[in-house]
Formats: structure tokens, C-alpha cells, sequence
């Protein structure tokens, strides 16, 4: 019993030192700087006959993987021995890549958006493509100016920094809306709704347009209920809430990262959004317009207008034909302020792992991503996301590819108002504002915890939970997960 | 209640009053049965129902349709989700019971210095919440490289196949008479083949309770699979829908439901096929403490 | 602890006789005895090395990191966190513990009178067994999409709004308000009671007819011989049943298939009236929060391992037999 006793003494000193080791030295990676020649110079070229395979995780949605395909499928005219392997993923992308990258099936690319990209870069997982498109500017082979800048920036380290993500195309909040539904309130109640909705209206139209729909008998409700809701808002979602929040002047956080967002201006963000709830023309519990399945009038979401259609079409429209579709539905900018115009943009696009073999050619892979043939090439996938490119926006030109086929509907809803030029080639103001309130130093770990609180914000508010109580909950969640 | 009735009371009232109870007795099972099957009796009429009937509130189609089931089987990966789940359940039912039984007959029936406390350390596992050593398993798992696939699912199982099986082989084989065994190690038989061709043919009603056993636990599981799978191509059945049908939200209501079908066709099965067993199997293994 | 004493008393009887041990020992026998153990130990090594490294290792390797912040020891600071920052901490336990001691004895108590009925003797009775355990076998998933379809809004078509709504009784909320939620969860509870009617029917089996014979000559009533007979010889049962119920009740995660991710948190229920430790453990594992993690684990442990130490110091209710008194 002794020696027994001797031996499960030894056994546990041992498991213990052994997980105090493990746990004390996690992994040890650290950014490595861009690769450089013998004068210090970033190297950005690489031998066309390199043979290699590169590892891509994509987001199992949507065309993704055909994006993917076609792209590599041009890479591979110019680096034919380069071969790749796509992995899908679901899920939440910074705990996926963390966890494949601990696991040792770390991707050399991978699909990221601005939220995700902090967490990860939390870890210095991310490889900074910064260097390379500073050599490539001096060199003459890349120029910024072609691009959205705005983009850039939601891909960079604290919005202003290493380039940790490329955006693939342009991400924009756009009102989808159902013109059967508009159509036949207007007949039902006699008024013209049609008329307020259309690029560039603004809050007020909107909330016109929705009183008028409430009026129809499709939405409204008994004494006892509000009624089916108009709109699928996702009005707890950051693209949405953050240029209101941004208007009525709201702080989250104050020069010392201390929450400051108990304030008269958030009172009155938050009153606009309730007002749509108590309203009845948005749903707060989990019930939703249901735009999809036809019921709902709008539904605010930048997922691509050919997209929308044919999900919409299939479902709630089966006889329709695809060509006469866009008499049923249409999309439009996101409505703004008419003295503050702000729409809310998100960034999605891809990223490398730090730790990549080949940071020169994954490089080559973004630019070519980025040039007109990469975007094309996307667009020939079936993807209908806006070029990054400033001089593709014009859809209607035939070396534009994307656009294509969806002629008949608003895509200028997509590219109003951001900084690039009108019809007639005039310079447009930019309208684009993302969300950033999460870049205090320290706080970029926990961006997607601070994103989900301040929707809970939102949508705890909008339900009817008293102000003071929304308030005080939210800000010591925050407080609270600032210090995990 | 009837125990009380004895044969001999053989006249006409008696044998009227015993109907009458057999009548409220067979009634209130009848009305229990239907209060608990209600809820998947709905399911599986709900899986037929087209979706106008749905939306008029209906419990019970009027209309049947199979477009529930064709949409879920069109889903480009079902047969993968479906394949990858078989090949955990088959090899946890056939890895637990064994495992297990190997381990307890060493507890039972072999003598060595340290066996009582070894089995305590056994026992005492049952005391750590699984989600204490999720996270650190999951980062073990992570680091040998075995996420996406069903080696953090099933190589563990190998180890004992856990600690309330080892009790229950341990406790069922106290009750095997031990002359047998004395009679082949006279024969010559070495502990293997004592294990093996004598002890574990008896223990044929506990291996069958602990095989159902590690059946439903790993057909139904969700919690861990969800750990271990992100390649949505490499998803178990139940994984699947709880994120596909539940999270994700199917807008289809016949949709989910033949999802919920399908996952509750095999476990129904097999439960029925093996009722009369299983019912006295749990009633073994209910028998301890 | 009484569990396993009790136990290896049992093992005693039933392990072959020992031959008596002699002062000194040849060395042929020295050797046949180093055999013996090393055949039985390595028969129990799978198991031992199992729980080391499946069980042990992750739980001390847990308890370390719960003790670190940012890969760096800061000792408490994880736990100063839970209990002095984290609004969540104190409901997430309350409703847990909660639900853990209402829905134990609720189910146990109910498990007993379906028992009862089960145990009527008229022919077909183990068909009607069988329905009644039928629930308990369908997998959580299935069970939860169900269940979430069943307690639905009157909007979402919800079966029983529909017939509550027909009777005239109008709509309830279930799960969709925080006052009703946890009600409606613990009110689930009913269709797994066929777990616990299983538990109690051989239980009755267990009890010698000839008590209640004896009880019934001596003019003891039906409820008499259930609080006389009945429950006195359930009691290991009830105990054993009791310890483990409060230890799966404890880690439950049933919400994450009722309520999903229609509420503030996932799997937390109207106003988080359903927001239970694990599955708290499991939001703040998916923000990638490893160490907070595993310090919200290691409370969990600490609760778990509380309510079995009361439940064994205040056991002496529990009847283990003559012999053993």
C-alpha cells in the first residue's frame, strides 16, 4: 500500500509538472518580418516555376469555393507548378483558424472579415502585407490610389496600420424590398409608397415608407399585437446601429477606454430604434419579417442583390421567370441622415498565416486577386460583390464583368455615394463608415465579445427593457469582459 | 393492487370488479402513452406536412407530402454526415463494451495489491464535470492534429470506456458463480482465455445495455462533435442539425422535423428490436448504490 | 465513499479464497505473486492510463490555466473576474443550482407514479413500458427541435399555444419570456421521466413481496406500506439516483437545443432566465476566453463536488440492509 501510495504521489507530481510546462510555454510564434534581399529591399518577386501547394480555408457560403477555383485557376496560368487545396470551414473564423492553426493544418490563406482578423492578430497569427505593397508601390507594380481606400483601412491593425486582411470586394448594407408588397399596398391604401424609396433617401423616407406599409392589411395588427413586422432590420447588427449610433453622437469608449456610452446621444439612438420596434415595423424576439419566404417588405443586408433575388424567387415567386424578376424586387441604399450621411460597410476578404512558407507568392495570390483580371475572374464565378477596384464600378461597361445579367435591377445601390465618380463622371462624396470602436489598444481581442454586447444593447432596449437597466448591464459585461 | 385479489374468490362480482379496474387501468396507461409520445408522433406528421398547412396552424397534416425528406437528402452532404456518424456509433459499440469488461474483470475477479484504490481513482472520475477537462482535452486533441476527424470521438473510448461501465461490468461479474473459472484454470486456461471464453459469454445482458448504451450516447451526441468538427463536410448526423436546422434556422418546418425523424428512426429501432432486454438491462444496471 | 465500502465488502465474498500467507516465501511463490499483480494490473492499465490522461492530466492542466491570464500566472485574477466583474457569474449559478434541485426531485417523484402504473399487472404492460421510455431514447437534437416547435408563439404555429389557444385558455409564453422559461424547461422534464420510472420499477422488484404481505396481515393501509416499505428499501436507489441526477442536472445543456441562439446569449433563454454555467463555459470557449474557461469549470467542479459531499454527509436516511448497520 505503501509503495502504492509512493507511486500515485509520483504519478501526480508528474502530470502536474507536465501540464505546468505545457501551459507555461504556449506557442512561441511571433511575426516574422516580410522577406528581404541582400541590399534590405522587400522582396516581391518570385520564380514563376516555383512548385509548391498553397492551403486555402474558405467560408462555406454562398459561391465561395467557385470564387476560390477561378482565381487559383489564374494564378496557376502564371505559377503553373502552384498547386492548391481548399478547405472548407464554418463557424466562427478567428476560433477556426486558431484551432486548425494549433492543430497543425494551419491554411496558408484564409477568408477573414475585420472582426475576426483582431482576435487572430490578438494571437500573431496574421501575416502583414503591408511591406509588400510598399515595395510595390516604389517599384511602380501597385497602386493604392485604385482602390477603395476605405476597405484597406477596416483590414488594417487598428484601422491604421499592418495590412492584416485583403478585402476581396466592396461589403455594403443595402435595403433589399419586395415591389410585389409595395405594389399592392399602394393599391390596398390608395397611397404612393414606391416614390420615397430610392438611392440616397434617408430616415425619414424610411420611416414614411414603413408607417404607410403598416397601414396595409397584410402587416396590421390586432388590438393585441403589433402585427407582422415590415422589415428584417438586424437592427442589432454593427452595419446597421453604428451609423445612427455615429449620428446621434455616441461614445462607447472614453480617452481612457473606460465605457462612456451612458449618455443623452445613445438615449436617443437607441429611442429611434425602439420606435421601429413598438412600431411594429421591425421584430425584437426572434421573429422575423421573413422577407425570404415573401411576407416581409424589406430586409436590410449586404448580401448581393443576385443572391437575394434568386433565394426570393424560389421561394416565395415560383412562377415568376428569372427575366421578369425585377418587377418583383429591387434593392436600395441604406437610408441615411440627410445632414450626417453615413452607410455602414464591413470587410470581408482573406488573409495569411503568419507562419507561411511562401509569403512572397501568397502575396502575389492578393494582388492578383485584387487586379482587374482577379476581380473579374470572381465576378465569373457568379460572385455579384462589388469590384475593390475603383475604375470597375461602372457596371454597365462590357470589360466590367461583374454586374452582368443583372442589369435590370439597382446596382447602383452598391457603389452610391463611396467616394468614386456618378454617371455623368463626377466625383461623389463617401458615405462609407465603419465600425470602430473596438480599437483601444487591448480591446481588438475581444472585438467580436464587444460586438455582440453592443447589439445586445440594441436589441435589449428595443424589447423594453428599461434604459438605466439595458445601461448598467451592458456596461458591466463590457468592464467585465475587457478584463477576460 | 389486483395482488390482492385471491384465486379462490371466484364469483360473478368479483371477477365484474376486476374488469372495471383492468378497464381504468388499461385507460390510464392509454392516456400516459399518448401524453408521451404526442410531442414525435407530431414530429413525424409534421415531416409529411406541406407547408400551407403549417402556416394555418395545423397539428396533424391533411395533406401529405414527401418534400421534406427530399430536401433534407438534397443537401449536398447528408451521406457524408450520415457515414461519419456510423463509423463512430460502430466503433464505440463495439470499443465500450469490451473495453470496459477487460478493465473490470481485473476489479473483479483478478487479486492484486492496490486494486480497491485503483478502482476508487476510477470512480472518482465520475465526480469531473466532462466540460472541467473539455477545454484542455480539446487543446490535446487540437495539438495531435485530430480535429475534423472522429479519432477525439472514439480513441478515448478505447482507454476503459468509461468509468460507470467498468462499475457495471464489475458489479454484474461479482455475480457470475467463480467455480467456472476454478474449473478451466484447472483445465489449463490462461486469464485471457478465462476472460475471454468464460467470463465475458455470461456477462451477454450487460455487454448488450452497455453497447445500446454507447449506441444512443454517441448517435445523439452534439455537445462534443461540435468541438471537434468545423469542416462542415466532415459533420456528424446530430452536429449537423443542430447547426444547420437550428442555428442556422431552416425556414422549412417539414424540413427540420424529417431531419428529427430521421435522427430518432434508428435509436426507435433498435430500442424496439431489443425492448424486452434492454428494460431488464437498465433495471441491472439501475440496481446498485 | 459509503458507495464503494459497501461495494468491496461484496467483492470480498465474491473473489476466490487466498491462500494463507506464509511468513517467508519462496522464491518460485515470490515470483508466482510478482505474476499475479503484474497480470492484474496490466488488465486495469487501458483504465488507469485512461484516467490519466483523459481525466487527470486535462483536469489539472484545467485548474493551472484557470490561474493564468493572457498565457501569464495571475493567480486569482480570473476568479477576481467571475465574482466581482462578471454580471453573469451569480445568475448563471443561481439558475443552474436552481433548476438542479427543483428538477431532480421533480422527476424522481414523477418517475415513481408512472412507476406505479407501470407496474400494473395486466397483460401488454411492458408494450406500455416501453412507450413511456420511448422518449428518453430519442436523441437531445431531435428531442429539442421538437420541443422548440411544441412551446412556439402562436406566430410560430407552436402546438401547444394552438390547443391551449383552442381551449380558450389563450397564449402562454414558454420560453419566449424570462418568467415562464425555466418553468417550461423543468416542466420538459416530464417526458424523460420514463429514465427515473425505469429506476423505481426495479426498485419495486427488489422489495420482497413477503413485507407487504406481512404489513397487509397487520392492517397497514396503501400508504402506510409505501412510507413504511416501499421508500425505506428504495432509498440506496433513491440516493444513487440522486447524486447522479444532480450531477448531470449540474452540467445541463438542454437549452442550447430549446432556446439556441434566439436570446441575448446562446443558449441563454429570455432574459438569460435559462443561462446555465455550462453553457456559459461553452460562450466564453467560442470567444476563445481558454482560462476564464476553464476557472468557470473549475466553480462548476466545486459545485458538483458540493452538492455530493452534502448529499453523502446528511445519507443516514439511506437503508443499506441489516448486515451493513
Amino acid at each position: 500500500m505503501k509503495k502504492l501510495k509512493c507511486v500515485a504521489a509520483v504519478l501526480c507530481a508528474g502530470v502536474l509538472a507536465a501540464s505546468l510546462c505545457l501551459a507555461g510555454c504556449g506557442d512561441d510564434e511571433t511575426q516574422r518580418g516580410p522577406v528581404t534581399d541582400e541590399q534590405g529591399n522587400v522582396v516581391v518577386e518570385v520564380d514563376k516555376n516555383i512548385s509548391t501547394t498553397l492551403v486555402v480555408a474558405y467560408k462555406n457560403e454562398n459561391k465561395e469555393l467557385e470564387m476560390i477555383k477561378h482565381l487559383e485557376a489564374l494564378f496557376q496560368k502564371e505559377y503553373p507548378n502552384v498547386k492548391f487545396s481548399n478547405q472548407a470551414y464554418t463557424g466562427s473564423t478567428s476560433i477556426v483558424i486558431d484551432r486548425n492553426i494549433s492543430a497543425g493544418e494551419a491554411p496558408d490563406i484564409f477568408m477573414t472579415n475585420s472582426f475576426d482578423m483582431f482576435s487572430l492578430d490578438d494571437k500573431d497569427l496574421l501575416l502583414d502585407f503591408a511591406p509588400y505593397m510598399q515595395r510595390e508601390q516604389e517599384l511602380g507594380t501597385f497602386d493604392m490610389g485604385e482602390y477603395y481606400e476605405t476597405y484597406f483601412k477596416l483590414g488594417q491593425r487598428d484601422f491604421n496600420g499592418a495590412q492584416l486582411l485583403v478585402p476581396r470586394s466592396v461589403d455594403r448594407v443595402v435595403v433589399h424590398y419586395n415591389k410585389e408588397i409595395i405594389r399592392r399596398a399602394e393599391e390596398e391604401t390608395g397611397q404612393e409608397i414606391q416614390k420615397y424609396i430610392k438611392n440616397g433617401w434617408t430616415w425619414q423616407d424610411f420611416e414614411t415608407v414603413c408607417g404607410l406599409l403598416k397601414q396595409y392589411s397584410a402587416f396590421r395588427g390586432t388590438d393585441s399585437s403589433p402585427g407582422n413586422a415590415v422589415i428584417d432590420s438586424s437592427c442589432n447588427w454593427e452595419p446597421v446601429y453604428n451609423p445612427i449610433f455615429k449620428h446621434f453622437g455616441v461614445k462607447y469608449f472614453d480617452d481612457n477606454g473606460k465605457p462612456a456610452f451612458d449618455s443623452e446621444a445613445t438615449k436617443n439612438a437607441l429611442d429611434m430604434i425602439k420606435g421601429w420596434a413598438d412600431k411594429g415595423y421591425i421584430g425584437t424576439t426572434g421573429d422575423t419579417a421573413d422577407f425570404m419566404a415573401g411576407k416581409g417588405a424589406m430586409f436590410m443586408h449586404s448580401q448581393s442583390i443576385s443572391r437575394v433575388a434568386e433565394e426570393l424567387r424560389i421561394k416565395a415567386f415560383p412562377e415568376v421567370s428569372e427575366a421578369d424578376f425585377h418587377n418583383y424586387y429591387d434593392a436600395v441604399t441604406m437610408p441615411v441622415f440627410a445632414d450626417t450621411p453615413y452607410i455602414g460597410v464591413g470587410s470581408a476578404g482573406y488573409s495569411a498565416w503568419a507562419g507561411t512558407e511562401n509569403p512572397v507568392l501568397v502575396w502575389k495570390f492578393m494582388k492578383l486577386m485584387l487586379s482587374r483580371e482577379g476581380q473579374n475572374a470572381l465576378a465569373d464565378a457568379g460572385a455579384q460583390n462589388v469590384p475593390i477596384r475603383r475604375d470597375m464600378s461602372d457596371f454597365t461597361k462590357e470589360e466590367n464583368h461583374w454586374g452582368k445579367g443583372m442589369e435590370n435591377y439597382n446596382l447602383r445601390a452598391l457603389t452610391y455615394n463611396m467616394g468614386g465618380v456618378d454617371e455623368e463622371g463626377k466625383p461623389e462624396p463617401n458615405w462609407d463608415c465603419y465600425t470602430d470602436y473596438f480599437i483601444a489598444p487591448g480591446y481588438t481581442r475581444h472585438a467580436v465579445a464587444l460586438n455582440d454586447l453592443f447589439g445586445q444593447l440594441v436589441l435589449s432596449y428595443a424589447r423594453g427593457t428599461a434604459y438605466d437597466q439595458v445601461i448598467k448591464s451592458i456596461t458591466s459585461q463590457v468592464t467585465a469582459t475587457l478584463r477576460k | 393492487m389486483t395482488r390482492s385479489l385471491s384465486p379462490q374468490e371466484r364469483n360473478r362480482s368479483a371477477r365484474r370488479q376486476r374488469h372495471v379496474i383492468e378497464a381504468l387501468q388499461y385507460t390510464c396507461l392509454t392516456v400516459l402513452a399518448i401524453i408521451f409520445l404526442f410531442p414525435f408522433l407530431l414530429m413525424v406528421g409534421q415531416s409529411f406536412m406541406p407547408e400551407i398547412d403549417f402556416q394555418r396552424g395545423l397539428l396533424f397534416p391533411i395533406h401529405f407530402t414527401l418534400r421534406g425528406y427530399e430536401q433534407l437528402f438534397a443537401q449536398p452532404n447528408y451521406l457524408n454526415y450520415f457515414l461519419n456518424t456510423v463509423f463512430i456509433v460502430v466503433f464505440n459499440v463495439v470499443a465500450m463494451p469490451l473495453a470496459a469488461s477487460f478493465c473490470a474483470y481485473s476489479f473483479a475477479r483478478l487479486k492484486w495489491k492496490g486494486r480497491e484504490l485503483c478502482f476508487a481513482m476510477v470512480l472518482s472520475t465520475l465526480m469531473i464535470p466532462g466540460v472541467v477537462t473539455q477545454i484542455p482535452l480539446y487543446l490535446l486533441f487540437s495539438s495531435l492534429g485530430w480535429t475534423n476527424t472522429p479519432l477525439p470521438l472514439t480513441i478515448p473510448n478505447l482507454f476503459g470506456g468509461g468509468a460507470i461501465n467498468i462499475f457495471l461490468f464489475r458489479q454484474f461479474m461479482h455475480g457470475i458463480p467463480y467455480e467456472l473459472e476454478e474449473a478451466s484454470t484447472i483445465d489449463g486456461a490462461n486469464v485471457f482465455q478465462r476472460y475471454f471464453f468464460i467470463t465475458l459469454p455470461l456477462c451477454k445482458p450487460i455487454l448488450l445495455f452497455v453497447a445500446v448504451g454507447a449506441f444512443t450516447s454517441s448517435w445523439g451526441d452534439y455537445f462534443q462533435p461540435m468541438f471537434y468538427y468545423t469542416d462542415p463536410e466532415k459533420y456528424t448526423l446530430a452536429v449537423a442539425i443542430y447547426k444547420v436546422v437550428m442555428l442556422d434556422g431552416v425556414s422549412e418546418n417539414s424540413v427540420a422535423m424529417a431531419a428529427g425523424v430521421f435522427m430518432s428512426v434508428l435509436p426507435a429501432l433498435v430500442f424496439f428490436l431489443l425492448q424486452r432486454k434492454l428494460i431488464d438491462g437498465i433495471m441491472v444496471g439501475a440496481v446498485k448504490g | 465513499m459509503q458507495e464503494n465500502v459497501n461495494v468491496s465488502t461484496g467483492a470480498e465474498r465474491a473473489a476466490p479464497p487466498q491462500p494463507p500467507a506464509q511468513p517467508t516465501l519462496t522464491p518460485a511463490a515470490k515470483k508466482r505473486r510478482a505474476v499475479k499483480w503484474l497480470t492484474g494490473f496490466l488488465f486495469a492499465l487501458p483504465v488507469l492510463l485512461g484516467i490519466v490522461i483523459f481525466n487527470f492530466y486535462p483536469a489539472i492542466q484545467a485548474l493551472v490555466s484557470s490561474f493564468m491570464h493572457d498565457d501569464k500566472f495571475e493567480w486569482f485574477y480570473n476568479y477576481e473576474t467571475m465574482f466581482s466583474f462578471d454580471p453573469d457569474t451569480f445568475k448563471v449559478f443561481g439558475n443552474t443550482v436552481f433548476y438542479a434541485l427543483v428538477s431532480v426531485p421533480f422527476g424522481l417523484v414523477l418517475g415513481y407514479f408512472l412507476a406505479l402504473a407501470a407496474n400494473f399487472k395486466i397483460k401488454g404492460i411492458s408494450v406500455y413500458r416501453m412507450l413511456l421510455y420511448l422518449p428518453v431514447i430519442i436523441p437531445g437534437v431531435a428531442s429539442g427541435l421538437v420541443f422548440t416547435y411544441m412551446f412556439g408563439s402562436l406566430a410560430h404555429n407552436g402546438a401547444f399555444n394552438h390547443i391551449l389557444n383552442a381551449m380558450g385558455l389563450g397564449e402562454w409564453s414558454f420560453f419566449e419570456a424570462e418568467n415562464s422559461s425555466m418553468a417550461t424547461l423543468i416542466f420538459m422534464g416530464v417526458w424523460s421521466a420514463g429514465g427515473s420510472m425505469i429506476i423505481w420499477l426495479s426498485a419495486f422488484k427488489n422489495i420482497p413481496s413477503v413485507l407487504y404481505e406481512a404489513a397487509k396481515l397487520d392492517g397497514a393501509n396503501a400508504l402506510q406500506c409505501l412510507t413504511h416499505i416501499t421508500i425505506p428499501m428504495s432509498t440506496p436507489l433513491i440516493f444513487y439516483n440522486l447524486v447522479t441526477g444532480f450531477i448531470a442536472a449540474l452540467q445541463c445543456t438542454t437549452p442550447l437545443v430549446v432556446v439556441g441562439g434566439r436570446f441575448d446569449h446562446m443558449g441563454g433563454g429570455a432574459g438569460d432566465s435559462l443561462y446555465f454555467i455550462s453553457v456559459k463555459i461553452l460562450n466564453e470557449f467560442n470567444y476563445g476566453l481558454y482560462e476564464y474557461a476553464s476557472a468557470l469549470a473549475f466553480v462548476l467542479f466545486a459545485v458538483v463536488g458540493l452538492f455530493t459531499l452534502v448529499l453523502f454527509k446528511t445519507s443516514r436516511w439511506v437503508y443499506y440492509g441489516e448486515d451493513k448497520e
